[in-house]
């Protein structure tokens, strides 16, 4: 990000290669339409683009980048006027590694999507930055602006709930 | 071990410790959630367009630092109000104390609202409840300003101009002064434009700089007057602007 605001255009394309598929990802669990998904991810490294002169030297630029996209997300949620819904079909969330498990492992993968969706929104947040894109929780609170232990509360709870709804459907 | 500590475990990189290792192969919900290191990227193309067509002023001007951005919106404010107090009207001050308060309450509020409008994206949003509550505080004193409108309408406190005349013409300077602020706020904005807070925002903060220059402007000091003509500002052009977001997002749909 430094070698991009320093004026390095080819920096932008190297962040992009780096973040977008995460981003995507994040998104595709959260949206029913994987072409909303891939929009969003293209409208976050626009406001990335037009918001570069606002990065700081001391910055980390996944959290800077995920608040970016979070942002975005819940406006998108919002302008739909509809909850967020877990991606029932298909042509959301691919997951190799859940694919080629076998049709029960997609049937688990299903089931904790509909537990997200279930889930209220500021642990759902939570829980998808932590357990799909992997971001540690330090930065998952620099994220969605809130605590430390806050978040930990948030995760505990998401986690919790979503195991319950795990075991209610009688998964392995 | 727990699913938070495993997964937290992960996203640092330690999953090579047995616990961490046995719990991830194990739990189901922790086994989900991994992520596909082989997801392939989205096409960079579209992205690449949307960047190389940002130019001109407006892009120039989004593309400032926040900072930059405030300093301006600042600029503007202040060189409305400098020109409405050139060609101020009013000589007299009959309330100077409750208009001094008034004037330093305004100014305040506007410049809450201004940072608040200019926010950038990468600052963690208020929950959406707090966003309600501020707008329904932010619609409440512009509400109770249309309540005396029928008396404002019929009262007259400037000798030679009707009453209904002058609540009208201070109504539209207020919403002239508010809408240039709330233009030039839409100019700095990033993309945020269509959602509904920066709507709110812009719109309060344009009010609230309408009528602190209607307050250097308008001679007329009566209850009825100073509401509906210079109080309700805010609210007409929030009207008018959630119209305008509302038609422009179901156009975009």
């Amino acid at each position: 990000m430094r070698a991009y605001v320093g004026g390095d255009p080819a920096a932008f394309g190297e962040l992009f290669e780096r973040y977008a598929p995460l981003l995507e990802a994040v998104f595709r669990r959260r949206l029913r339409r994987a072409e909303e998904a891939r929009d969003l991810v293209q409208q976050t490294f626009l406001h990335l683009h037009r918001s570069r002169a606002d990065f700081r030297e001391d910055a980390r630029l996944r959290p800077w980048l995920f608040t970016i996209g979070m942002n975005l997300l819940r406006e998108s949620q919002r302008r739909s006027f509809r909850r967020p819904e877990a991606t029932l079909e298909l042509d959301g969330v691919r997951d190799p590694a859940v694919e080629a498990a076998g049709q029960q492992r997609v049937d688990a993968a299903r089931t904790l999507e509909v537990a997200l969706g279930a889930l209220p929104a500021d642990q759902r947040d939570v829980i998808t930055l932590h357990w799909l894109a992997g971001v540690p929780l330090p930065e998952v609170a620099e994220i969605v602006g809130a605590s430390l232990s806050a978040v930990k509360v948030r995760a505990h709870r998401g986690y919790a709930a979503m195991r319950r709804a795990l075991g209610e459907k009688g998964d392995p | 071990m727990d699913c938070l500590s495993a997964l937290e475990a992960r996203n640092a990189g330690r999953t090579t410790e047995p616990a961490v290792a046995a719990h991830l192969a194990a739990c189901p919900l922790c086994r989900v959630g991994s992520r596909s290191p082989d997801l392939p990227a989205p096409p960079f193309e579209a992205v690449e367009q949307s960047v190389a067509s940002e130019r001109g002023i407006r892009a120039g001007l989004r593309g400032l630092p926040t900072r930059a951005r405030l300093g301006l919106a600042l600029g503007v404010v202040a060189a409305l109000l400098l020109a409405t107090f050139t060609f101020a009207r009013r000589a007299e001050r009959p309330l100077p104390g409750v208009q001094l308060l008034g004037g330093l309450l305004l100014t305040v509020g506007a410049g809450v609202l201004l940072r608040e409008n200019l926010l950038p994206l990468q600052a963690p949003r208020r929950p959406g409840r707090q966003q309600l509550l501020v707008a329904l505080g932010l619609a409440l004193p512009g509400a109770i300003a249309l309540l005396p409108l029928p008396e404002a309408l019929r009262q007259g406190a400037l000798p030679g101009v009707a009453p209904s005349a002058a609540t009208r013409a201070c109504l539209i300077m207020g919403c002239l002064v508010a809408g240039l602020v709330a233009l030039f706020l839409r100019a700095l904005d990033r993309g945020a434009h269509r959602s509904a807070w920066a709507a709110v925002t812009a719109a309060a903060a344009g009010g609230m700089v309408g009528a602190l220059a209607l307050d250097l402007h308008c001679p007329i000091t009566t209850v009825d007057h100073l509401l509906v003509g210079h109080g309700s500002a805010g609210l007409a052009l929030g009207l008018v602007y959630g119209a305008v977001v509302v038609a422009l997002r179901r156009r975009a749909a």
